[in-house]
This record gives structure tokens, sequence and C-alpha cells, in this order.
């Protein structure tokens, strides 16, 4: 039994240290811990429109500019804003468009297309009975008012300012081949008659593509008008991301606010093990906290206390914070079905339907 | 059964008694008999210990949070935890383990120079092939190497153990998905390289070389 006491007592001896270190942890590193993690909250913040951003500059006042309170974000940010062209908006009315009484259905589908791998044409012909015959959009017996939120949308145009290559230009998406014509978004919108609300998140590749230079970013289509225009740079991790918010109304009055948003995958090695892989985390915080925001603005209590804007960590998840319905959809880029930022949202988002727990990487 | 050597009984201790957590660790460390270390040792053995173990316990912790941590509500601040929890164990353990053993401590900083070395490589290979990394992705890969190195063994089996269990699970359970299986993958790895810290500690305790022989009775269920 000699040795058995013995290293009985060894471990205990180290149990002993590890608790008095333990206890140190306790008082010195859990509060660390906890500071650091507060500070990564992003608090969003409504940027001015006279920044060193084309976009923001031609529609400051159209839309409603937002991004984080960080400068260092903030100096990434405009590099990359300088590569693209500025948003694009067309909610002029098209004769085909159905109003959205009260009671009647809307679909809303969320659809990462990849630049121009996505048929989109082919999508809104085939699954939303709208026929886009060049100016003279038709729809079908099954059509009823829809919105789209798509992610890597793109357009083609020359008001795409020219670039250097540098870090803040991403290369050209490699798009799967696909029979059909390759229509950027803007021209989509023109051809189905449809609402848009477009804003370039960065540079489609530095080259000339199809002679034409090119930028990709998030955008909404719709069937209905859209209004109440809002974009938000999420805070920087691997690439700028801008998602998109527009709202659309019933003929009473009632709105819907929809968002297309679009996370990064992975940040860099570096990013990854500082921050603790906190990207879409961060970038879905960042999100949030520019609706609340938006919220706040609109109800005039910008200069609310911090207890109103600890969403959405506030622990009363049942007390909702939207004045008006909103719907948020798109590539979340999640590794796997259960991530911190998905759970956010459904803190957030309480009335959302359940997951249905499939895994995303296995085939079907 | 009789039990009739320190070293089987040794043996058997850690085979049998050793946290489950330490599982994939204690694999690296054959159940030899236990070393009677005299191994002369000083205060800086115990503080290079102590600096070596703290930070491999938490680049190891950090790791093994990363993907767990992310199902979670609190995510990157539970990363936080992990790896401060790794630092924590691998403080004690490494200063113990200086404290008995100081050839232990020189191996782990070898191992810990040669990580820096390979994992400094594969951040250079990464930066060359990925856009978006750069200068200081190449050196967080050798900090990264440089922390599994200093407890090369039992991080490389326990990864190899997580791996397998991960896969098993990705295999059996299909609501577990593949980035949870590497999720397990480093977990074992985390397990195994702080463990292994732990378990060289207790391993290169001195024995009294005059001890008594022997005899105990121990009753085995089968």
């Amino acid at each position: 039994m000699i040795a058995v006491t013995k290293i009985g007592r060894d471990r205990l001896a180290i149990s002993h240290r590890v608790s008095l270190v333990s206890k140190a942890f306790i008082v010195v590193a859990i509060p660390l811990a906890v500071a650091t993690g507060c500070a990564m909250k992003h608090e969003m913040e409504p940027l001015a429109a006279n920044r060193a951003c084309p976009g923001r500059e031609s529609a400051g006042a159209v839309i409603g500019w937002y991004g984080p309170d960080k400068e260092k974000d903030i100096e990434t940010l405009d590099r990359w804003c300088q590569t693209v062209g500025p948003p694009a908006i067309d909610s002029t009315a098209a004769a085909h468009r159905a109003a959205w009484s009260p009671g009647d259905s809307i679909v809303v589908a969320t659809w990462n297309t990849h630049g121009g791998a996505g048929d989109l044409l082919g999508f809104i012909e085939a699954e939303l009975d709208l026929s886009c015959d060049e100016g003279k959009p038709s729809p079908g017996a099954d059509y009823a008012p829809f919105v789209l939120l798509i992610q890597e949308a793109f357009r083609r145009s020359d008001i795409v300012p020219r670039a250097e290559p540098g870090p803040a230009i991403r290369p050209k998406l490699k798009e799967k081949p696909r029979p059909g014509d390759r229509i950027d978004i803007v021209h989509i919108a023109r051809r189905c008659g449809l609402s848009l609300f477009y804003v370039p998140s960065m540079r489609n590749g530095i080259d000339e593509y199809d002679s034409g230079r090119e930028d990709r970013g998030n955008a909404i289509l719709s069937t209905l008008r859209l209004s109440d225009f809002i974009a938000i740079e999420l805070p920087f991790e691997a690439q700028r991301r801008v998602a998109v918010a527009a709202t659309v109304h019933t003929t009473d009055g009632d709105s819907l606010r929809v968002v297309s948003a679009h996370f990064d995958v992975a940040s860099s090695l570096l990013r990854l093990l500082s921050t603790g892989n906190s990207t879409r985390e961060r970038q879905g915080a960042g999100l949030l906290d520019a609706l609340a925001e938006v919220e706040l603005m609109r109800a005039g209590l910008s200069d609310t206390s911090a207890t109103a804007r600890c969403y959405p960590w506030c622990d009363d998840s049942s007390t909702p914070r939207f004045f008006i319905s909103t719907l948020v959809g798109g590539d979340f880029n999640t590794w796997s079905a259960n991530e911190t930022v998905i759970k956010h949202f459904y803190r957030a988002f309480p009335q959302s339907p359940s997951r249905d727990g499939k895994s995303s990487d296995r085939p079907s | 059964m009789l039990l009739s050597t320190t070293s089987a009984l040794n043996a058997y201790t850690r085979r049998t008694s050793l946290p489950v957590l330490f599982i994939a660790g204690a694999l690296c460390l054959q159940a030899g008999p236990a070393r009677a270390q005299q191994s002369q040792t000083s205060d800086g053995a115990k503080l290079a210990g102590g600096a070596l173990g703290l930070y491999s316990g938490a680049v190891l912790g950090t790791l093994g949070g990363l993907i767990p941590c992310s199902q979670t509500y609190a995510g990157s601040q539970c990363v936080r935890v992990t790896g401060a929890a790794g630092a924590v164990v691998g403080l004690a353990a490494g200063i113990h383990l200086g404290g008995v053993d100081e050839d232990a401590v020189s191996n782990s900083a070898r191992g810990a120079t040669y990580g820096f070395l390979i994992g400094s490589a594969a951040g250079f290979a990464l930066k060359e092939s990925v856009q978006r990394f750069g200068w200081g992705d190449v050196v967080a890969g050798g900090l990264i190497g440089a922390g599994i190195g200093a407890s090369a063994k039992g991080a490389i089996i326990g990864l190899g153990a997580g791996s397998l269990l991960g896969l098993a699970l990705y295999w059996t359970i299909p609501s577990f998905d593949l980035p949870n299986a590497v999720g397990v993958a480093l977990m074992g790895m985390t397990v195994g390289g702080i463990g292994s810290w732990v378990v060289k500690g207790v391993e290169a305790e001195p024995v009294d070389p005059t001890g008594q022989p022997l005899i105990v009775s121990v009753t085995l269920p089968f």
C-alpha cells in the first residue's frame, strides 16, 4: 500500500497546489476574462455619410448606415469600401406588383447565389411563378408577393471604380458553370420589375470580368415596394460584410423589416487564437446591436441607458425588443447547427421556427 | 491476485485511478517501472517548468475549447475560461515537474522549440496559399506549434484518440456534425497534452530506493 498512498499523497499535493492556484485564478483571471469578454461586445453606431466611402457619400441621405464603433474596424472597412461602387436602390413600382393584403401570405427566401452561379432568374420563374421576359414581367396563377434575401449578389458596371491590387481586393468568385445567361442583380431587378436594395461589400476580382468591373454583396429583391433602407457594416473579421435591411408594408400599414446578412467563414489564424474563434459571434452581435440601435433611434431613445442597450445579452428574452416585425435571413456560415451566433439569434428572435437539427455538412 | 512489485502496482493504479480526462495523456506514457529519478533540480527548473506548463496549458486549453465553446451562449468567453484553466493546470504541473525532473523540462523546452519551427513553417505555407493570411499568422502558427510541442507526445496521442472518437461519433450520430468531430479531436489533443504534464510529474516523483517489498491483495472484478 506504500506506493498507493504515496501516489495518493502526490495527487493530494498536486490537488492542493492546483486548488491554491485555482483560487488565485478565480480571484484574478476570471474577472479579467469577464472584463475582456465584456469589452468584446460590439456596440454599433450610425456612421456619418461624409466618410471616405463612396457608397456612404452618395446614399447617405437615403440609407441609414450603421457600423462598429471601433476606429480600427472603421479604417479597415473604409479601405474595402473604396474599391466598390455605390449602393443600388430601385423602388419604382411595376405594373405586375400585387399588393400585400393583411392575411395574405408572403414568400420569403434566402439564397447565397455565389455570384452568377445561382440561376436567380430561373428560380424566380420556376418557384415564384413570375416570368421575366425582357421588360414584360408577367405573373402566373400561383404568383404571390415575395421577398428574396440574396447573398453574394454581383453587379457588373462601370460605376465600380478601378482599383489597384491590395489586401482589400478579393479574387473573383469561382463560379460553377451553368446553362443560361449570367445576369447581374441590377439587371435581374429591372428585367423582373422588382424593387432592389443592393449594397456591395467587396470587389469581385481586380480584373475586368467579361469586359466589366464587378462588385458583390447582399441584396433584397421584392415584388413589394421597399422603404427604410438600412446598411449595417459588420465588425471586420476576414472580409467586409454589409448586411442590408429594408421594410415592406401591407395595405393597412403593417410593416415587416427584412434583413439579408452574410457572415465570414473564418478569420485568420492569429484572430482565431486571440479572439477564441469568435468570428461569427462578433459579427452576429454587431448585427443584433445595430438592429437594436435602429429601433432605439426610431423610438427616439438613442440616449437611453446602458440597460436598454444590453441586448442581446439581456436575460429577459421574453421582452419584445423590436417595434416592428423583423425577419433576418442569410448565410451565417456556421460550422455546426448549434453555434453561439445561432443561439444568440434565437434568443433575440424567440418566435423563430425551431431548427430541424439537420447538419448542413452531410448529404441528405 | 497478488501484485508483488511496486512498479506493477504503480502501473495498475495509474490505469485504474487516473481521471478519465487524462486517459489520452496517460496512453502516451508507458506503464513502466517508476523511475527513481535523481535529477538535479533547482528553482530555475521549477520556474522554467512552470512557465512552459503555463504556456502549453494555455495554448492547449484554448485550442480544445474552440469548437465546444462555439456551441455555447458564452462562446469566446468560454474559450478564455478553458485557456485559463489549461494554463492553471499546466502551471501547477510544470512547477511540480521542474521540482522533480529537470530533464523532462529540458525535453519539453526542446519540443516547444521544434514545435515553434514546425508551426511557423505551417503558418508560412498558409500565408503563401491563402490570401487573407499574413505574417501575424506565421507567428500564430509558431506559437500554437510551441504550445503543442512542449507536450508533443501526449498531445499527438490525444489527437489520435480524439480523432478516432470524433469520427466514430460522426458516423454513428446523425446530428453530430463534422466540425464536432474535429472539436473532439482537438479536445483529445488538449487532454492528452495537459494530461501528459500531470502524468510526467507523477511518474518522475522520486521513489525511495530502499523501499520495502510490497505484497498487496487486490480483487479484480471479471
